[in-house]
């Protein structure tokens, strides 16, 4: 949905959509600082079979808006619908329908890979031999096999992030939230997620995707959100945002877009102090 | 190399709550039975502590009684009062050593007795100085001494014994029957049996190491299982997860609950080794329980457990670090140790208005069970009033999870607690809000 005038480009209006949010505000009250609003008003849509960027700087709002998405944080307004539940009404049936990563979705360190899958698994409504075929199959998928009984807490970086992401996958949801899933990975690692949420795209899945790294953007992103000060700024392809903002690279694009919002008048503000 | 993703699953059926309940309990007790720290002060301390104690306790204890025995009380005799033969008496008992004053002071030297009396006392002369002037002879001695409380002891028991001996002769002499004297100074008899005076003992002492390894059992689960949670990044893992808030908390309950348990049970276990083994020297040789009061005790256990383990689990989710959650719970587990300490007491017993009491309630029930008593209606308000008790604080616990600050992996603050006790209240609209 295009945040300007809520429609979709036509490109895309026949396609399923995944996750709908519709002016997702977080507000949250800090008793020296007034209240302040993490997020203010984030529209848009991602679709299955396309990969959505959030791309922004370090305290945009990113993980605020994905945590409202996972219901991890209850919005202070707007709702948001994720592959047929409401955030806001059904938020079982969205924790059911999504795989969540993120760098605070640790693992639990005294379980194995293969006992934490189960867990999972269990707790998505898998039992018995169909549970056993699945964490064989992810295990396989991922070459974590080896360290199948090790305990996580033993793991390397590297192996724990697979782990997590056999974990987001055991339910086969439709719609994966990724929040900075190459953070702390060394290249090859990092390379092996990006690897995945291609399959995962081509797989139909509605994928979000947040991160700060410009390169991971233009490699994986079908579309891209701008998200500054808590605010979008734009959302569109690479190519509609290069004409757009008349820029070719990533980082010109997204500080030519941060600032022409900053510019406009009562924008920038992100904190409103109480009663005021 | 890229993953090649598994085929897609076909729909899936959502556990129910009680299995939801029964998966995160599971879970959480195969993690905790991993913790060393758990492991520590669940298993391993309730089981050794008490033969390791007393058994060393004993030793010190026969050590230290043995060197009281053979210690001589060094008594200084002085004063130029009456003996009446007092002092010949004094002089063919073992356990007593006297030494005349005249023997260590010169005459013109000898101060006021008191002075006397500390100086020699203080100077470690003398455990006793015996004072003879007309009357009574004075005693003195210093409380803030073992050997000069024992040297009284030992003063005051030879004095009797010699008032007894000169009674029966007079009363002989003058040919009187001496018999009913005798009775009342050699028939006296304890009506209680071996078993009722064990069990008198056991319910002054065991009450509050019961308290004590049940709040120890709970105290490193209840921590783990919620504060910790937020230490090792695996809050937002557990709640993003497909499972209620409530069966999140009550999966989480019960695990500190068997844990609690499990301490609770093995130290009646290695309690009841030591008993066997070490129960002669301990004055509790005949100590046994039926099976109402083995009963009874199992179910103050059970309830005492899930008010602590509530308690605990509601300041672990309330604290922001490990580190202060154990400066929340440290304290609860001494208060919880307080109430075990006032029903030792022999006067206490389990009122009706003592059973409305949170853990004094509890305490006072193991009293009576371990003494066979069964009041029925002190009995009947401790069962529902601690149930009560243990709903409410898990009432509170599972609202609390549900806050958002809490979920952001903060602490919460008075406002977040207030706001989760009553809800809807001012303020509790923007920010602060509650998660499903």
């Amino acid at each position: 949905m295009n945040p300007a005038d809520g429609t979709l480009p036509a490109t895309l209006s026949t396609k399923l959509v995944g996750i709908e949010a519709t002016g997702l505000t977080k507000v949250f009250q800090d008793r020296r600082a007034g209240d302040v609003v993490a997020a203010c008003g984030i529209t848009f849509s991602s679709f299955h079979g396309e990969v959505l960027g959030l791309l922004g700087p370090n305290g945009a709002g990113k993980t605020t808006t994905l945590r409202m998405l996972s219901t991890v944080l209850r919005p202070t307004s707007g709702n948001a619908v994720i592959a047929g539940h409401e955030i806001l009404t059904d938020a079982i049936g969205v924790r059911r329908s999504m795989g969540y990563l993120s760098s605070s979705t640790g693992l639990y360190g005294r379980l194995t890979p293969s006992e934490t899958l189960e867990y999972f698994g269990h707790l998505h409504g898998l039992g018995g031999d169909a549970l056993r075929e699945r964490v064989g199959q992810l295990l396989e998928a991922f070459g974590i096999s080896e360290f199948a009984g090790v305990r996580c807490e033993k793991l390397s970086t590297g192996m724990k992030q697979k782990v997590s992401i056999a974990r987001t996958l055991i339910h086969d949801p439709p719609v994966l939230i990724l929040d900075e899933p190459t953070l702390g990975l060394d290249i090859l690692a990092a390379s092996t997620m990006i690897r995945f949420i291609e399959d995962c795209r081509a797989n139909g899945k509605c994928i979000i995707f947040s991160t700060h790294i410009m390169s991971e953007v233009e490699r994986l992103c079908d579309r891209i959100a701008i998200i500054h000060k808590g605010q979008l700024c734009a959302v569109g392809t690479l190519e509609e945002l290069r004409q757009k903002t008349g820029h070719h690279y990533m980082e010109e694009i997204f500080m030519s877009l941060v600032e022409a919002r900053h510019s406009e008048p009562g924008n920038g503000e992100q904190r409103i102090k109480n009663g005021e | 190399m890229s993953p090649t993703l598994p085929p897609r699953l076909s729909p899936l059926c959502p556990p129910g709550l009680l299995q939801e309940v029964a998966l995160i309990y599971r879970k959480e007790a195969r993690d905790l039975a991993r913790d060393r720290h758990t492991v520590i002060h669940t298993v391993l301390l309730p089981l050794f502590l008490y033969p390791a104690l007393v058994w060393g306790a004993l030793q010190v204890v026969v050590y230290a009684r043995g060197i009281e025995e053979r210690l001589e009380s060094r008594v200084l005799i002085a004063g130029e009062g009456e003996k009446s033969g007092f002092l010949e008496y004094l002089k063919a008992r073992s356990d007593l050593k006297l030494a005349p004053v005249e023997k260590e002071i010169p005459a013109g030297l000898l101060k006021e007795p008191e002075e006397t009396a500390r100086e020699w006392i203080r100077g470690g002369s003398a455990h006793a100085v015996l004072w003879f002037e007309a009357g009574s002879p004075r005693l003195f001695f210093s409380a803030a001494r073992d050997g000069s409380t024992k040297a009284k002891e030992r003063l005051q028991k030879a004095l009797e014994e010699f008032r007894r001996e000169r009674l029966l002769a007079a009363v002989r002499s003058a040919g009187k029957d001496a018999s009913l004297l005798e009775v009342v100074f050699d028939r006296e008899e304890d009506l209680a049996s071996r078993r009722e005076l064990a069990n008198y003992v056991a319910a002054l002492i065991l009450p509050l190491l019961m308290v004590v390894m049940t709040a120890m059992g709970a105290l490193y689960p209840a921590l783990d299982t919620t504060v910790s949670e937020k230490e090792r990044s695996t809050l937002e893992t557990t709640l993003v997860s497909p499972a209620r808030r409530l069966s999140t908390v009550l999966g989480k309950y019960l695990a500190v609950v068997s844990f609690s348990l499990l301490s609770f049970f093995l130290n009646m276990a290695s309690m009841a080794f030591t008993l066997l083994h070490l129960g002669d020297q301990l004055k509790l040789e005949g100590f046994s329980l039926g099976l109402g009061s083995a009963l009874v005790i199992v179910l103050g256990a059970i309830l005492l457990s899930l008010f602590l383990s509530a308690i605990m689990m509601l300041l672990g989710f309330i604290a922001r670090s490990f580190k202060e959650g154990q400066a929340y719970l440290t304290p609860v587990y001494l208060v919880a140790v307080l109430p075990a300490i006032l029903v030792s007491s022999p006067d206490v017993t389990l009122t009706p208005g003592l059973a409305t009491l949170p853990l004094v309630n509890i305490c006072l029930l193991f009293r009576e069970a371990l003494q066979g008593r069964f009041p029925a209606l002190g009995m009947g308000l401790t069962l529902a009033l601690s149930t009560a008790y243990a709903v409410l604080s898990l009432d509170i616990a599972s609202r609390l999870l549900k806050r958002e600050a809490f979920a952001t992996g903060g602490g919460l603050s008075l406002a977040e607690v207030k706001a989760a006790l009553w809800p809807g209240r001012k303020g509790d609209s923007m920010g602060g809000g509650e998660l499903r």
